[in-house]
Order: structure tokens, then C-alpha cells, then sequence
């Protein structure tokens, strides 16, 4: 610990305003959905609490018919936008958490063997991988969203949508990750430990477990929490879209694209406080990542 | 640490004069570069002259130099790959200079760096090649001809021979003397090589720990220090007259410093001349060749793939890395390969550990075959417990994520030397101590050591598996003078208390001279000249080994 305190990294993390901020942003908005059922008034998930008499109460006055003041107002159904809004936010950030982990799973796997091994291996994966990105990945999300939805049974729809929006955020965004270390494993493998690791006899996949993968670790890191903000922004999009999170569970572009329906007709507060959340958050994510790569890249020191 | 005041060079002062060729030596982290950068105001924030003061031709050089650099001093670097702008032509390049410096119109600019060319030995009609059609060699000339176009007052050479090969070592030194003399120029020559100083320099200043600890004539110094490091640094450059593979070198005894080396005092410097028990076996003609390297041969195919070959009607194209080598060495002796760079050596190290199969040809150990396929794997493990390889760079060669204790272990699991579940820590510690090290170095990451104290972790991890043949690859290059020193001389006492042989592959001659008793010399993969050292050195049969021996600097 006193080392980290003593550490380059965290001189530059102290001497840079803007990141503690974001920082601390990301860390207020993490706690807040964490701990969304205790800080939240109501609980905006069951259905039973909602009262659609307190439909669009606008922030901080009091309901015309049954009085009641909510702090961000109230949706078209009466539900607390607060409320709401720290729920969503723990939608939002499970997915995209997740959707990271399993977008770095894939690519640095992927990565590493095309890295390491090499030829015709290398190519297919690489190939592959530049197919991907000449789609967008909002489309590809929508694809893989689409196909599975129609492999399930119609009453798992909408449980299973959380862990579907996953999978396809997860495969949209592993490029990335695949060629990140893919550049990375080849630098490695050229070096003398490496060769030291072959005259112990090890297996390939030991060398490349135990000796390649932690050296290429570093801009993982970075590029997990650049592709954290992507992955919140294409979970909101897709709910914005109606094909993500179900209006019984919303996450926060759910609540936007209910918001915009009303925007027109004087009901502003329902898109504002969630959209403002999700730029709050995925800004956050964003600058801390810059921050993170530039940090860690001795190249731009 | 950036929050922390570092005093690079303190209190160094010296005079150069005209026509005078000055040399500056000393160790890695002398503070050499920082006091070159200082004369022409090169330093970078956060760095700055804290105080002192540089005066060039009567007047007070500023921290701002932009008006004397490249008119009245000119620079070479030590890697003329990034000293030359890639994307220009390198005549362009000298014509700009010129331009910008001289008050001289297109057509006489032009002329002048034809004549920039010329002298430094490149041919003018090459002027409009880029730089990476040159070769390292006329890379650096062309350096020169930059530096000198604007004719400069003096010229500052920082390690301008470092990255190149002994014989264009010798034309480029040649060079930066002819034009001192004809030029008037001064040049200021920094470097770590004691040889270099002494074939080039008329005065000499010794820089230790950003000290200036001696200045004077080069033959004085060289002859007479008066200074103890100097005299150090002088008594542990290995020479080619007075290297022998059963003597000890001279290695500087730093008993005075603690762990970091920020305290040592150069008073405490010491020499230690160990008289070592000669190895017998080189004159034994009894012995059994315990490697033998039949007609190894190496392609690589650098063509195009097959499409585009086909397409373009080019042929194919195969280096030929090493072509029908022979070699044997005898049990517990050292064989040195000798050769310039693209000679093949280290493609020949790859083979011999099995980390790159042959062409064609064998390569054994006692009549085993590691490429041979028909090996069994547990066969095929056995052989590699017998033969290690000790590599080249002190950065690239430990896993820098691991701890000491983990790297020392992961051997030891390999080769099955300790069981599953078993402690190997004394194995690791007994590992640590054989290279001089402590055992609670276990506990350390590999960045914490210097490079010499590095070089000693990987030669015990070589030494893990208990192999009686290792290859070193260049295993000092990267290390000073001093340091290398007391790296080869531990590689030596492993040799007497082990019995172990070495396979050393090296460019240095004045370290073959102090390591091996047999000697094979490669030019372009062809072994050109192999026999014993004493013979080698004293009576070399082909004209490039005799152009090898006569190009290396000496002291």
C-alpha cells in the first residue's frame, strides 16, 4: 500500500483533477446501484407498488390528485424516476460488466492462440475478426439479439433478456481485445523468457498461460474500461430501441426511449435524469480510460 | 522518482582544443550522454544545468543552442537508424543542412555535399538513395558527412561505433581522426570502450557516478592512472595478448559499496588477481567430444507466398543462415564462435538447443539427436535437462512479472528435480548463492537487479536443471566492462567446480581470447577457420580472421 501511494501511477492519478472526479463519479453511481434496493423510495420492479393516478408528477411538487412529491417526478406509469433511475443503473452496469468479461475472455483467448500459434490459425482468426468490424457492432448486437430471442421459448423472453443483451454486446466488442493482444503475444513470444520456457520442455499452452498471458495483461486493462463505456452505451441503445431490457425491468435507455415519447408534451424530466445518468456514467467510464492508456503507455509519456 | 532531485553530472570541467580529439569514458549511468547533451543545450525539462557553465570559442554557451548546433557543432548518435530522417533522401538531407547553416545557393550546396560525401568515403552518385539502402556502416558515415557539411568547430560522437561491427568500427574511428586533423575540428568521442579511447584519442576524461575522477593525456592515463577506478576499469578490459581461457580476469572488488552502489567509494575500488587452477582436459587428446555439429546447415525461405510469386514471376529467395558447419567440443571445455553480425552464430546457438530444427545436418549430445522426431517425449526432456542456454539480453530474458524464487522453481518443476508438493526453496537458495547471490533475493522481481546481477539469475536458472553443456549468447554484451568481468569469471569458476562445457558465442575477440581454448570463426554461415586459441590468435590462416584481429581496438 505505501508503495502504491509512492507509485508514478499514483502521482499522475493525483495531479489530474478531472480523472478523481470521474473517479469518484464512477464510484458514486457503482455504490448507488449496488445498493439501489435500500436507497431507493420505491421499488419501481413490482408492479403492485404503482399507482398510475401519480402518472407524470413533475420533480419536487406535489401530485394534483393524490399529493404525493417525488424528487426527478414520475413516469407515464406512475413510477418514481428515482427510483427508476438506481434500479436502471444496476441494470445498465451488470450488463455491461459482464458484456466486458465476456468480450475479454473471447478476445484475449482468441488473441493469444492466433498470436502464439500463428499461421493458417492466425489468419482465420484474424480474418474473422476483420469481417466483424466492418459491421457496426450496434448491428451485430441486434443480430446475435434477434437470432437467439427466436431460439428461446416465448415465456423466457423476457428472463432471459438480461443474460441475451449480455452474449450480444459481448461478441460485438471482442475485436478489440483479439488484435490488442494478438500484437502484444507477438512482441512477447519473440523474447528470451519465452525461449527459456521452451528449453524447459513446456507445453504451448503452458508458455502461453504462464508466461505470455500476464505480460500482455496492460492494455487489457485499458481497453476493458474504454470498451465498459461502449458496452453501457450499446446496452442503452438497444433498450432505446425496444430490443433490450423488457419496460417491466428498465434500464436506463429503457427509460429514455420512454422518456422521448413525451418529450414533445412538456414531460422533460423523464428523459433528462436518465439520460443524464447515462452521460454521467458512461463519460466517467470514458475519461478515466484515456486517462488509464495514457497512464500506462510509456510511449505517450 | 519524479518527486526526487537527481544529480546526474556534478562538478565536471574539462577543455577541449582545437584539432584535439577528447575522449569520455565510463560505465552506464557515468552521466557520458548528459555531459554531451549539456554542450549543445539538449536536455530535456525536467532536466536542467543546475550549475557551471559551457564556454564555445570564447562565448558563453545558453541553455537555448539552437544558433551553434549543426553550424559550429555538429553531432553523430549512436544509432544512425534514427539520426537519418527515413522518409528523405540522404543528399537532401546533407543539402538542407548545408543550407540552413551557410549562405550558399542550390547549385553549390549541392556541390558541397558531393563533397561532404566523398570524404567521408561514400560514393556522391549514391546521393539520392534513402537511408535504409545503406547499410550500418555507411549509415553512420553519412551521419558523419551530416554532421561535418556545415563545417563545425567541433563535433560532439556520442557511442558512435556502439551498434556496429569491429572491422567498420575501425573505418568509422579512421574516419573521425582523418577529418580531425585535416578539418582542425575538435570531436568529443564518448564511449564505454576502453579500446576504442585508446586507438582514437588524444586526451581522455574518466567520468564515474557523474564524477570526473581523472583527465590527461591518453597514453599517461592509459599506462599510468593515477585514479583507482581508472586503473580498474583499465585492469578489467579484456585483451586479446593478455586473455587466457585458464586465467581469471581482473574484476573490480566493490567491498566498499552497499546494496544500491549510490555510497560506493571509488577508494575502496581493489583488484583481485585470482591465479586459477588450469583445466587440464584441452590438452587431454583422450577426452570425448561431448557435442558434435555434423554439416549443419540452415535455409530460411524469405520469398514471397506462392500466389504472388506465381503472379510476379519472381523466384524464390533462401538465406543460406549457416551452411555446412562441423564442429565438436570436448567435455568440460569452452568452444567460442566467433563472427560479425549475420554470421550465423546465433542461428547455430538455436539449433544446438533445439529451439530451431536444421536444414539438414545433426547436431548431437553424446550421439542424441534433440530434432531427432522419433524421440521419445520423455527421452526428448532428458536431453534438454542436459543442455541450457544462458541468452543475451538481461531485460528479455526474465520473465518480468515473476519473482526470482518463481523463475529459479520453474526449472526445477520441469525436470522433475523436486516432487510435486515438495518445498524447493533450498534448492533455489543453493541456486542463488552458487551465482553470488543472497538467498532473500528470492523474494524480488527481476527489476530490481542491475543487469550484471540479472545475467547471474539467468545463469542460475541455466544452472537449475543440472545440464552439463550451456550456450552462452553474447552473454556480456549488454553489461560493462566491469560487470562483464565478474560475470565471466563466475561463468569460469561454474566451469572448474561443475565440469561444465560451454558453447560461446560472441562478436568481442578480447572476450574469446579470455574464454575458450578451441575457436571457430563464421563468416556469412560458413565456418572459415577453427583450431586452438594460442593458434588462432597468433597465426590466423584466412585474411578475414587476420582482418578481425588487427580491427579490434586495443589498449
Amino acid at each position: 500500500m505505501k508503495q502504491f501511494l509512492a507509485s508514478d501511477f499514483f502521482y499522475d492519478f493525483r495531479h489530474s483533477p478531472v480523472t478523481i472526479i470521474s473517479f469518484l463519479i464512477i464510484w458514486i453511481l457503482f455504490f448507488c446501484a449496488v445498493f439501489a434496493a435500500w436507497i431507493a423510495p420505491t421499488n419501481p420492479f413490482d408492479p403492485g407498488s404503482l399507482d398510475l393516478m401519480n402518472g407524470f408528477t413533475p420533480p419536487m411538487t406535489p401530485n394534483e390528485f393524490t399529493g404525493q412529491t417525488f424528487m426527478l417526478g414520475t413516469d407515464d406509469q406512475g413510477r418514481d424516476l428515482f427510483s427508476a433511475i438506481l434500479y436502471g443503473l444496476r441494470v445498465s452496469l451488470f450488463v455491461g460488466f459482464l458484456a466486458v468479461l465476456l468480450a475479454m475472455l473471447i478476445g484475449v483467448s482468441l488473441g493469444l492462440i492466433a498470436g502464439y500459434v500463428g499461421g493458417w490459425i492466425d489468419s482465420f482468426i484474424m480474418r474473422v475478426a476483420d469481417i466483424q468490424v466492418t459491421f457496426p457492432s450496434i448491428l451485430i448486437a441486434m443480430l446475435i439479439f434477434g437470432v437467439t430471442r427466436s431460439i428461446l421459448p416465448p415465456d423466457q423472453r423476457d428472463e432471459l433478456a438480461i443474460f441475451v443483451l449480455i452474449i450480444s454486446i459481448g461478441l460485438s466488442e471482442w475485436v478489440q481485445f483479439a488484435r490488442t493482444v494478438r500484437g502484444a503475444t507477438l512482441v512477447e513470444k519473440e523474447k528470451e523468457y519465452v525461449a527459456a520456457a521452451k528449453l524447459m520442455g513446456l507445453r504451448r499452452g503452458q508458455i502461453m498461460r504462464r508466461h505470455i498471458l500476464p505480460n500482455v495483461l496492460g492494455p487489457v486493462l485499458v481497453i476493458a474500461t474504454i470498451t465498459l463505456a461502449l458496452a453501457i452505451i450499446a446496452e442503452a441503445t438497444l433498450s432505446f430501441l425496444g430490443v433490450g431490457a423488457p419496460p417491466t425491468e428498465p434500464s436506463l435507455g429503457t427509460l429514455i426511449n420512454i422518456g422521448q415519447d413525451y418529450l414533445f408534451s412538456g414531460e422533460w424530466w423523464i428523459l433528462l435524469f436518465p439520460a443524464l445518468t447515462l452521460l454521467a456514467l458512461a463519460l466517467s467510464v470514458n475519461l478515466f480510460g484515456d486517462w488509464l492508456r495514457d497512464t500506462l503507455n510509456p510511449k505517450l509519456k | 522518482m519524479r518527486h526526487e532531485l537527481l544529480r546526474v553530472v556534478d562538478d565536471v570541467s574539462f577543455t577541449v582544443g582545437r584539432g584535439e580529439i577528447l575522449g569520455v569514458v565510463g560505465e552506464s549511468g557515468a552521466g557520458k550522454s548528459m555531459t554531451g547533451s549539456a554542450i549543445i543545450g539538449l536536455i530535456d525539462p525536467p532536466g536542467r544545468i543546475a550549475s557551471g557553465e559551457i564556454v564555445f570559442d570564447g562565448e558563453r554557451v545558453e541553455q537555448d543552442a539552437q544558433a551553434l548546433r549543426g553550424k559550429r557543432i555538429g553531432m553523430v548518435f549512436q544509432d544512425p537508424l534514427t539520426s537519418l530522417n527515413p522518409l528523405h533522401r540522404v543528399g537532401d538531407q546533407i543539402t538542407e543542412t548545408i543550407r540552413t547553416h551557410l549562405t550558399v545557393n542550390a547549385s553549390e550546396a549541392q556541390q558541397r555535399m558531393h563533397a561532404a560525401l566523398e570524404e567521408v568515403g561514400l560514393d556522391p552518385s549514391r546521393a539520392r538513395a534513402y537511408p535504409h539502402e545503406f547499410s550500418g556502416g555507411m549509415r553512420q558515415r553519412a551521419v558523419i558527412a551530416l554532421a561535418l557539411c556545415a563545417e563545425p568547430a567541433l563535433i560532439i560522437a556520442d557511442e558512435p561505433t556502439t551498434a556496429l561491427d569491429v572491422s567498420i568500427q575501425a573505418q568509422v574511428l579512421d574516419l573521425l581522426k582523418r577529418v580531425c586533423k585535416e578539418r582542425n575540428a575538435s570531436v568529443i568521442l564518448i564511449t564505454h570502450d576502453m579500446g576504442v579511447i585508446s586507438e582514437t584519442t588524444d586526451r581522455v576524461a574518466v567520468l564515474y557516478d557523474g564524477k570526473l575522477v581523472e583527465v590527461g593525456e591518453t597514453n599517461r592515463i592509459l599506462k599510468n592512472p593515477q585514479h583507482p577506478y581508472t586503473e580498474a576499469l583499465i585492469a578489467c578490459t579484456p585483451t586479446i595478448e593478455g586473455g587466457s581461457f585458464d586465467r581469471d580476469l581482473v574484476q573490480i572488488d566493490r567491498t566498499g559499496s552497499n546494496a544500491d552502489g549510490k555510497n560506493f567509494s571509488v577508494r575502496s575500488a581493489r583488484l583481485v588477481e585470482t591465479e586459477a587452477q588450469v583445466p587440464s582436459s584441452h590438452s587431454n587428446e583422450n577426452v570425448s567430444p561431448l557435442l558434435v555439429a555434423e554439416n549443419l546447415s540452415r535455409e530460411f525461405d524469405l520469398s514471397d507466398p506462392w500466389l504472388i510469386r506465381m503472379l510476379s514471376l519472381s523466384k524464390k529467395r533462401i538465406l543460406h543462415a549457416v551452411s555446412d558447419v562441423s564442429f565438436q567440443i570436448d567435455r568440460g571445455t569452452t568452444y567460442a564462435l566467433v563472427g560479425e553480425s549475420g554470421s550465423g552464430k546465433s542461428t547455430i546457438a538455436r539449433m544446438a538447443v533445439g529451439l530451431l530444427p536444421p536444414t539438414s545436418g545433426t547436431v548431437t549430445i553424446e550421439a542424441h539427436d534433440l530434432n531427432d522426431s522419433n524421440l521419445e517425449s520423455s527421452e526428448r526432456q532428458a536431453l534438454r535437462r542436459r543442455i541450457q542456454m544462458v541468452f543475451q539480453s538481461p531485460y528479455a530474458s526474465l520473465n518480468p512479472r515473476w519473482r526470482v524464487s518463481a523463475i529459479l522453481a520453474e526449472p526445477l518443476r520441469a525436470f522433475g528435480l523436486v516432487a510435486e508438493g515438495q518445498d524447493e526453496t533450498t534448492h533455489v537458495k543453493e541456486l542463488l548463492e552458487q551465482v553470488g547471490l543472497s538467498a532473500s533475493d528470492a523474494r524480488r522481481y527481476p527489476h530490481e537487479f542491475s543487469g550484471g546481477q540479472r545475467q547471474r539469475i539467468s545463469i542460475a536458472r541455466a544452472l537449475a536443471s543440472e545440464p552439463d553443456f550451456i550456450i552462452c549468447d553474447e552473454p556480456t554484451s549488454a553489461l560493462d566492462v566491469s560487470v562483464q568481468a565478474q560475470v565471466l569469471n563466475l561463468l569460469k569458476q561454474l566451469q572448474r567446480d561443475l565440469g561444465l562445457t560451454y558453447l560461446f558465442i560472441t562478436h568481442d575477440l578480447a572476450v574469446v581470447a579470455t574464454m575458450a581454448s578451441r575457436i571457430g570463426v563464421l563468416q556469412s554461415g560458413r565456418l572459415v577457420e577453427e583450431g586452438l586459441s594460442e593458434d588462432i590468435f597468433k597465426n590466423p590462416q584466412t585474411d578475414y580472421t587476420r582482418m578481425l584481429i588487427d580491427s579490434a581496438p586495443r589498449l
